[in-house]
Order: structure tokens, then C-alpha cells, then sequence
């Protein structure tokens, strides 16, 4: 008999908080005035920083939150792989491991229980100060939460899931950007029929449902399928409060606040700490009232670290679906890497090439997955991915600007670049840096293995001057 | 994202804006640090709300109350 999996957040972090060195703050903790920021700045090394559970924190109004808030659920390679339920001991392996698992779509189960609904404070109580909203770097606009939009399409019965930053506004405001995809689309759609759009905001849950949110899926996919593939179970839902079945949201949730993504109506939002490590300004974006908001008994409200490495790992999704893209594209792709920063912005392909040309036939697949890809490097397998000098030995030793670099106009770009002028399109570029398949390899220049065996270091004398 | 800056008429913090969004020049744009709304000054104007938020339908800017 199989053990169960872990369906909620709470249940996740009981069976691997352990495993991926998760830390709790019991101390009492102002997020809206950058203090759990802080303490997580304090923590962050180039490798990552360890989850934190801040267990007693202040809301808008001045007093105990009901809700905990957690960090860096995606800083470390080795949390990413439990939220997946893999046992990874890298990224590679990880990447490799993940096109399968999302792969594996489960229809969502209708469930006999609702924790999230245990509590629910409906229209005309419903107050946003009650709740932890975070201040994360400085000169951000206001408090935020970074958390899954839940919506299904006015005309389908389809799914969305989305990751956004949201800004508190007042008692049943708040500012939602949205990047021109498919929630983006979702509300266009209702917009333009006159109708506002039924939004559920989850804050907290199973970690695999936040990264099927930043999934690069095909607009007719149901992402509460993909929710079940990363969950390796169903995502088991229930109707709305205040939508009833015309909305279904998912049972299992720490904490949800209905509302609707309002028609004709914007607000100004932002500055905002993004991923690419600058703020993304302030601009128009898209006004949500809130309905109704429900809970389950000491819910957790999972948080993204805003500008840091839990923002960019939290990408994990597309990062994999990057590799599958560009290896169904030339088999002989061996892995993808980016670097923290730019993120997906300048990719990094390594290939086994077999044939001049495959460079750009794999740059090209990846530069059609998605907006958040401008610039691509692709290299040898020797060279690896995930390091920078490495990629950068690649560019100066093996390209030659008037053969091997190809630059793209017309792209459409990314609202969050800060080089890109907002609707107004890109230019972006391809560097091959694998050596031409009729290219003689230089010998690298390294010490002889044997000779380092037959002279161990252990057998001399170093005297300090 | 195209950015510009500018400075609170009120409290003098430096707030980072959307170039669009400044470029409307008849929406107020809200400090980061005191919350006053503004006009952005020197704005050229050129630009229209429909045609910064790529919307298909009349846009009314909302505020909170207290913003006043």
C-alpha cells in the first residue's frame, strides 16, 4: 500500500519540512514593514536560502494575523524537487524528470470537504486588512501577495491558473498585473461581452499547484489538470461561495478570497520587485473587488520572496518545458540553464550537435514557447549550462559575431524587460557557440590526470611565506 | 518596460513609473511611500488610457476613497 500523498500545504511542509531544512519564526513579525524581507535578505546565500515559516505576523490593521506566511518555498533545488514529489539531486535531473510528470493530466475530483471553506466572512464583512499583506523590496508601491489566480474562461469550462503580484488597495481592493496570456485573454473576453470575470485569489497551497501556474500550457489545456499532474493526484475542488459551480476552486487551499476582475475599471499599480531583479514599475493594471474570503483553521499563505532566487526558481515550470520544447525540436538538445537576473530572458541551450544548423533550428524552438525568451546562446555539452564563466569561455572562444550571431527584430517582448518599450515589439538574438561540426577541437589545456594521481599533494611540504 | 522616473510633489520620494502610464499625463500616479495621487509634471500627454492598457472598451480609472 502506497503512503498518501500530501494534498495541502500543511500537510506537504509536515512531510518534507524536515528534508528541505524549513525554518520557523515564532517571533512576532511585520511584513508590511519589510521585516520578514529583512530576516530573508539575511538568510539568502548564491545558493539559495532555506523556506521560512513566519508562524506570528502583523496584518494591515495592526494586530495577529489568522494566517502564517511562508518564504522561499523555491529557493533551493532540493524543495522544488519535494514540492514535485521527485527525488532529484539536481537541476538537470529535476528538468529531465518534469515534462513526464506534467504530462500526466488528472481531471479534478469534486471533493466530500472543503478546509478552506471552514471559515468564510462574506460580502459586507469582508475586510483585506485582516490578512499579512508584505512589503518585499524598497520602493515597491504598497503591500502585496503573490498568489494564484484561479479563473475559467467565460465561454469553456476551461481552467486558468495564474501567477501574479497583486497590491492591497482598500477594504475590497486590489490591483492585479496581468501579462498579455491566457488570464490575460479570460478577461478580455468578459470585458468586451460587457461582464466581470469570477476570480478565485488562492493564497496557499500544495506547492506543485503554484508551479502549474507558471506552466507554459496550451490554451486548450484545463490547468487544474495540470494542478493533478504536478500534485500527482486530482486536485479536488468544490463551488465558490459566492459563484456557486460557476466557479469551482480547489477544497484543499489554505486561504481564498472570491471576487472579480472588474470591467472598464484599472488602477494604478506597482512598483513591484520582479524577478529580473529590477522593479517593475508602477503602471495600469487590472482592479479586483473582493467578494468573499475563506480559510482553513491556521492557514498558510505560501509568498513569493520578491526579486530574490525563490521568485526566479518558481519559473521551474517553463525552465522544463524549455528543455522539452527544444529538444522536440533537435533531439540531440541535452540540457537548458539560465542565470538569476534575466532569468529566461537569455537562455542557454547545450547540444550534441550532429549537424550545422541545429543551433538555430533549437534557438528558434524556444524563442516561439513563450514572450519571457529574448535572447539565446547555444553551446556544446561540454559546456555547462548553469554557469556563467563556463557559457562565457563558450562565447569568446567559439564565436566569430559576423557567422554566429543572428539578431531577431520584431519580437514580441516582455512587459517586465525593462529594455522593452512596453506594447511596442522587441529585438532579440541568437549566438551559436558550438564548434562548427568541420572545426578542429583545440586540446584544453589541463594538467595530466595520471601525473596528478602519481604526485598527490599530500606528499609535500607548503610553507607559508 | 519602458521607465521613467519622477518625484512626489509631496513627499519628495522617487517613485518608478511606467513609461506609458506617464506619457497619459491625465492620470495620477500614486507615491510609493506617502500614497498621495499626482498628475506626473512634464508630461508630454501623447498617450491615451485605451491605448496604454491595450483595452477594447471605454477605461475609467479607479481610486480608493481616501485618495481623495
Amino acid at each position: 500500500m502506497t503512503a498518501r500523498l500530501p494534498a495541502s500545504l500543511g500537510e506537504w511542509l509536515d512531510s518534507f519540512g524536515h528534508d528541505i531544512g524549513l525554518l520557523s519564526v515564532d517571533d512576532p513579525v511585520n511584513p508590511g514593514a519589510f521585516e520578514a524581507t529583512a530576516i530573508l535578505h539575511q538568510l539568502e546565500t548564491p545558493a539559495g536560502a532555506p523556506p521560512v515559516l513566519f508562524g506570528n505576523v502583523e496584518n494591515l490593521s495592526g494586530t495577529r494575523s489568522l494566517a502564517r506566511i511562508l518564504f522561499n518555498t523555491y529557493s533551493k533545488q532540493r524543495s522544488v524537487s519535494k514540492a514535485l514529489g521527485l527525488d532529484s539531486e539536481t537541476w538537470s535531473d529535476l528538468l529531465e524528470a518534469m515534462p513526464s510528470k506534467s504530462a500526466e493530466l488528472r481531471e479534478p475530483t469534486l471533493a466530500n470537504e472543503a478546509p478552506v471553506q471552514t471559515t468564510v466572512i462574506r460580502q459586507g464583512d469582508v475586510d483585506l486588512r485582516i490578512l499579512p499583506w508584505t512589503r518585499h523590496v524598497e520602493m515597491e508601491g504598497g503591500a502585496y501577495f503573490t498568489p494564484i489566480l484561479a479563473a475559467r474562461k467565460p465561454s469553456s469550462e476551461r481552467y486558468n491558473l495564474s501567477w501574479n503580484r497583486v497590491m492591497f488597495l482598500d477594504s475590497t481592493h486590489a490591483g492585479v498585473h496581468i501579462s498579455p496570456r491566457q488570464l490575460w485573454s479570460f478577461q478580455r473576453e468578459a470585458e468586451e461581452s460587457g461582464q466581470e470575470l469570477p476570480v478565485a485569489m488562492v493564497l496557499g497551497h500544495h506547492p506543485a499547484f503554484n508551479l502549474a501556474a507558471a506552466a507554459l500550457t496550451a490554451m486548450d489545456v484545463d490547468e487544474y489538470h495540470v494542478a493533478g499532474a504536478l500534485m500527482g493526484q486530482p486536485l479536488r475542488v468544490v463551488p465558490s461561495i459566492t459563484f456557486g459551480d460557476s466557479l469551482m476552486v480547489p477544497g484543499e487551499a489554505e486561504l481564498i478570497i472570491e471576487g472579480r476582475l472588474l470591467s472598464g475599471r484599472r488602477v494604478v499599480e506597482g512598483p513591484f520587485g520582479e524577478y529580473m531583479r529590477y522593479l517593475g514599475p508602477q503602471k495600469l493594471s487590472h482592479l479586483f473587488e473582493a467578494d468573499a474570503i475563506t480559510f482553513r483553521p491556521n492557514p498558510i499563505i505560501l509568498e513569493i520572496f520578491a526579486g530574490h532566487r525563490d521568485h526566479l526558481n518558481a519559473h521551474v515550470s517553463i525552465h522544463a518545458s524549455l528543455l522539452a520544447t527544444a529538444r522536440s525540436a533537435v533531439p540531440q538538445v541535452t540540457r537548458v540553464g539560465w542565470f538569476q537576473g534575466g532569468g529566461p530572458t537569455t537562455t542557454v541551450v547545450a547540444m550534441k550537435k550532429s549537424a550545422d544548423g541545429q543551433p538555430m533550428r533549437a534557438a528558434m524552438a524556444m524563442m516561439s514557447a513563450g514572450n519571457l525568451i529574448k535572447q539565446v546562446i547555444v553551446v556544446d555539452d561540454d559546456i555547462d549550462v548553469f554557469d556563467a564563466q563556463s557559457v562565457m569561455w563558450a562565447m569568446s572562444t567559439r564565436v566569430r559575431a559576423g557567422e554566429d550571431l543572428t539578431v531577431l527584430k520584431g519580437l514580441q517582448g516582455s512587459l517586465l524587460d525593462p529594455s522593452h518599450p512596453g506594447f511596442g515589439t522587441t529585438t532579440g538574438f541568437v549566438i551559436d557557440a558550438t564548434w562548427g561540426m568541420d572545426q578542429v577541437h583545440p586540446a584544453v589545456a589541463r594538467v595530466p590526470e595520471e601525473a596528478i594521481a602519481k604526485y598527490p599533494i599530500t606528499r609535500y611540504t607548503l610553507k607559508e611565506s | 518596460m519602458h521607465v521613467k522616473e519622477v518625484h512626489c510633489p509631496t513627499c519628495g520620494a522617487l517613485l518608478v513609473v511606467d513609461g506609458g502610464l506617464f506619457e497619459i499625463g491625465t492620470v495620477r500616479l500614486r507615491c510609493s511611500a506617502c500614497a498621495h495621487y499626482f498628475l506626473p509634471a512634464n508630461s508630454p500627454g501623447s498617450k491615451t488610457v485605451p491605448e496604454v492598457t491595450n483595452a477594447n472598451v471605454e477605461i475609467t480609472i479607479w481610486e480608493p476613497e481616501e485618495a481623495g
